[in-house]
């Protein structure tokens, strides 16, 4: 499904974002991409969604090099972007008749999907307002929404569940568990280490820009030895706990 | 192209850009702030209904005159060509918005749009913007001339499809100068700098290009020329249909009858086709497939040394001093702020001075000679031209605006309203110090006037701008712009900074005329202290009202 095949980074500058990271995502599997704040998630999601060009390597999604120009490749994939970028100034309702326009959502199959969809997330009585008018949350759902009712193959979400109430994360991570066991794919990424270990079949953990572990939960906790996966996820990413003493803060 | 998709991209993309969804629910749905929509509408249909008399008197004494020599047609081509030739001023301005300032292409690039798509929406939305001078400058002539000449329907069609297709040529031609250069701009660390900077060496070229095409004799050009050459269309036009062939082929679509028209409107039509396609494909090799490196920012990534940290932070300062910091430091850093707000405090005494350097010419020479003879009223007259210059800057008309989303910080902060004002009007009022200085500065070459006298002027002018700054302050206050996306909405195509001009000028017109008829009545220093104590009582009286509208301001719910 997603293959990344050595790819590169670089910014402008120096900032060497992802380093030589090869990875696959194979079909009907939930991968979660794990890694703390500046790790290379969001960098590496860009690459496979095109905004970004590598600055070396090659991204592969159903077999075929992603280039923004296949609009039949783009139309088989749903992204929610680590920030919701969805046009300010327009209300939900023609945001997402916008979507449904662009990837040519049939019009019975856009009333049906559109309609569970707020239900779902609860966004119905926000619909008509511009979208300025939303939480950061309601965003996150709008983009979600956007991202799904087009029904694409491929899901690729970055840090989908940060802005969520727990219900809606929950309905998202059966979502996503649906959508897998159908024989699709999904794609997401997170610095919550439970999350993954709730939903992921497989997981990539990613520490300054280098894969540093690929496998499933279990692989991960034999390779690890006993502990809570917290305590994993906090070896592989390399960050110690020396500055767990926060007595500073209160004091005068 | 599906055209489907197009049509639905382009109209989301024109609701977005200018908030037409937005502002049904605020105003319409929520009812709130009404009078916003009538301010701005009552304006509008002011500055419409007391302009319109002097547009179609000029109209009339134009066509009368090119009638008079059997020249009409030249009347309908004048119009033509100054569309067509605004339209590359603007263009430069709105494309580099469109390409370089805005984010729509965040969402745009992976939704199964087409390369091709993608500029076409982007494209549209420049030709919209630049629609406002062919409704400006083109549409009223095309109809007085149709009325005056009785001409058929034929005429009115073909009027419609010059009209509607007017800005394509010049988009297409800031296209095939500033697409190539996306690929230049794209990593640089001084990128947002770069492009305006080379949007000023475009616009001083076609400047240039345009005198001499016009036929200015060699040696150099100066503003003076080029106003000369602006102001006699005809030679203007007999040098610019030369390199401007598509306004011809308009001009002939428009004035050689039904059948013959029709086909120079058929090639109209095709040519400005052609130009459409080449600008998408150039804007799709050349731009979209380098927009990944356009959102890439600079970083280092240094750490602080052993120590650096530690006297970095140790530099500690008063809140008013650091709050006079960030406002610099939000200026200087957003291009189009700094860029703004400095030309256009020097624009004015720089011009002065270019005089000066071609005082060799006659004329120039002759306007300093009258000057002379009135020499004693170099400083109020000083004062005034300071006054302009200084105010210019409309700093004072985007105070807040220019916060935008970081208002939310203001509010947050624990500040007074009183460090917020001080901060932000000492800020502005150092930005507009350079215009009288300058001032003073072009003064001195051209008259040898006193130090005396320019501190005279720098005093005098200082008062009555912080006065003006006050004025300005409060139209912003009360209605700032603040969810803007490019900052170019926050300052060049602020509503607010428009409203303040006829203030500004007003006020240095209306008290130029004042002096001039007072001249008998009143000594120069008379009117220089009239000047001077208007400014400070205006100021005095405004203070406690910009505190008050201010503190409105930070506590509404914004
Ligand atoms: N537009 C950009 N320009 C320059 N550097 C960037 C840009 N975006 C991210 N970076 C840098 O790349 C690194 C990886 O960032 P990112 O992929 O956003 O991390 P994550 O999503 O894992 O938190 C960070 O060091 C970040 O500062
Ligand atoms: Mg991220």
């Amino acid at each position: 499904m997603i293959q990344l095949e050595s790819i590169t980074k670089v910014y402008s500058g120096s900032v060497k974002a992802v380093d030589n990271v090869n990875l696959e995502v194979r079909p009907g599997e939930i991968f979660g991409f794990l890694g703390p704040n500046g790790a290379g998630k969001t960098t590496t999601i860009k690459m496979v969604v095109g905004l970004l060009h590598p600055t070396s390597g090659k991204v592969k999604i159903f077999g075929e090099e992603m280039n923004t120009e296949n609009v039949s490749l783009k139309k088989r994939i749903g992204y929610v972007a680590d920030e919701p970028v969805v046009m300010e100034k327009l209300t939900g309702a023609e945001y997402i008749r916008f979507i449904c326009d662009v990837f040519e959502v049939p019009f019975s199959e856009r009333v049906k999907k559109t309609e569970q969809l707020l239900r779902s997330f609860k966004l119905e009585s926000a619909i008509r307002d511009p979208v300025s008018t939303y939480s950061h949350g309601m965003r996150q759902k709008l983009s979600l929404i956007s991202a799904l009712v087009h029904d694409p193959d491929l899901w690729i979400l970055d840090e989908p569940i940060v802005g969520l109430d727990p219900k809606s994360a929950f309905i998202l991570k059966q979502m996503m568990r649906r959508h897998a066991d159908a024989g699709n794919t999904v794609f997401f990424s997170t610095h919550i280490m439970e999350i993954a270990e709730r939903v992921c079949d497989r997981l990539g953990i990613i520490g300054d820009g280098e894969i540093k572990f690929v496998g499933t939960v279990d692989e991960l906790r034999e390779l690890r030895g006993e502990g809570s996966l917290e305590e994993l996820f906090l070896e592989v990413t390399a960050s110690e706990d020396e500055e767990s003493d926060f007595s500073y803060l209160g004091a005068r | 192209m599906k055209m489907k998709k197009v049509i639905s991209l382009i109209s989301v993309l024109v609701d977005s850009h200018f908030g037409i969804s937005t502002k049904k629910y605020t105003y319409f749905k929520k009812k709130q702030r009404l009078w916003e929509p009538a301010v701005i509408g009552g304006g509008v249909v002011a500055v419409v209904v007391s302009l319109s008399p002097l547009y179609y008197l000029l109209m009339k004494n134009m066509f009368d005159q090119y009638v008079q020599m059997g020249l009409e047609n030249l009347f309908i081509t004048t119009s033509v060509l100054l569309t067509g030739f605004l339209g590359f001023f603007f263009g430069i301005f709105f494309m580099t918005n469109a390409l370089f300032f805005s984010k729509d292409m965040r969402t745009l690039v992976p939704l199964p749009l087409s390369p091709s798509e993608v500029i076409t929406g982007k494209m549209f939305i420049v030709f919209l913007d630049q629609m406002f001078i062919s409704l400006a400058l083109l549409l009223p002539p095309l109809i007085y001339f149709g009325v005056r000449m009785e001409l058929g329907i034929h005429y009115w069609i073909y009027a419609a499809v010059v009209f509607l297709l007017s800005q394509v040529i010049p988009v297409t031609f800031i296209g095939l100068i500033l697409l190539p250069l996306s690929r230049y701009i794209k990593i640089n660390r001084y990128r947002d700098f770069l492009v305006f900077f080379i949007s000023a060496i475009i616009l001083v070229g076609v400047l240039v290009f345009v005198g001499f095409m016009g036929g200015v004799e060699g040696n150099g050009l100066t503003p003076e020329e080029i106003s000369q050459v602006l102001a006699d269309p005809d030679a203007l036009i007999s040098r610019i249909s030369l390199l401007y062939p598509p306004g011809l082929i308009a001009v002939r679509a428009l004035t050689s009858g039904a059948s013959t028209g029709f086909l120079w409107t058929v090639l109209f039509v095709f040519m400005n086709f052609g130009a459409f396609a080449l600008l998408i494909f150039l804007g799709k090799k050349l731009y979209y497939h380098t927009y990944s490196e356009l959102q890439e920012s600079f970083a280092s990534r240094k750490q602080f040394k052993e120590g650096e940290l530690a006297t970095f932070l140790s530099k500690h300062e008063t809140p008013l001093k650091a709050l006079i910091r960030r406002e610099w430091r939000y200026f200087l850093r957003v291009p189009s702020f700094a860029v703004n707000g400095l030309s256009s405090v020097i624009i004015l005494p720089a011009l002065l001075l270019i005089m000066t350097g071609a005082s060799g010419s006659d004329q120039v020479q002759q306007i300093l000679t009258i000057l002379e003879g009135a020499s004693g009223f170099v400083v109020p007259a000083g004062v005034l031209v300071a006054v302009l210059a200084g105010s210019l800057s409309t700093l004072a008309s985007s105070v807040f605006s220019r916060e935008g989303k970081l208002f939310r910080e203001l509010k947050a902060l624990p500040i007074s309203v009183k460090q917020v004002v001080m901060a932000k009007i000492m800020q502005i009022t150092t930005v507009s110090l350079i215009g009288p200085a300058a001032t003073v500065i072009a003064l001195f070459v051209l008259f040898r006037i006193s130090l005396f006298e320019g501190i005279a002027i720098i005093l005098t002018s200082m008062v009555c701008i912080t006065f003006l700054n006050f004025i300005q302050f409060l139209i912003d206050v009360s209605r700032p712009v603040l969810d803007w996306d490019n900052p170019h909405k926050a300052m060049k195509q602020n509503l607010n900074v428009a409203f303040s001009l006829p203030v500004i000028f007003g006020f240095v017109v209306g008290a130029g005329y004042l002096g001039y008829r007072l001249s008998d009545l009143l000594s120069p220093l008379a009117m220089t202290l009239v000047l001077l104590v208007t400014g400070i009582l205006g100021t005095l009286l405004l203070w406690r009202t910009i505190l008050s509208r201010t503190s409105a301001l930070l506590i509404r719910d914004l």
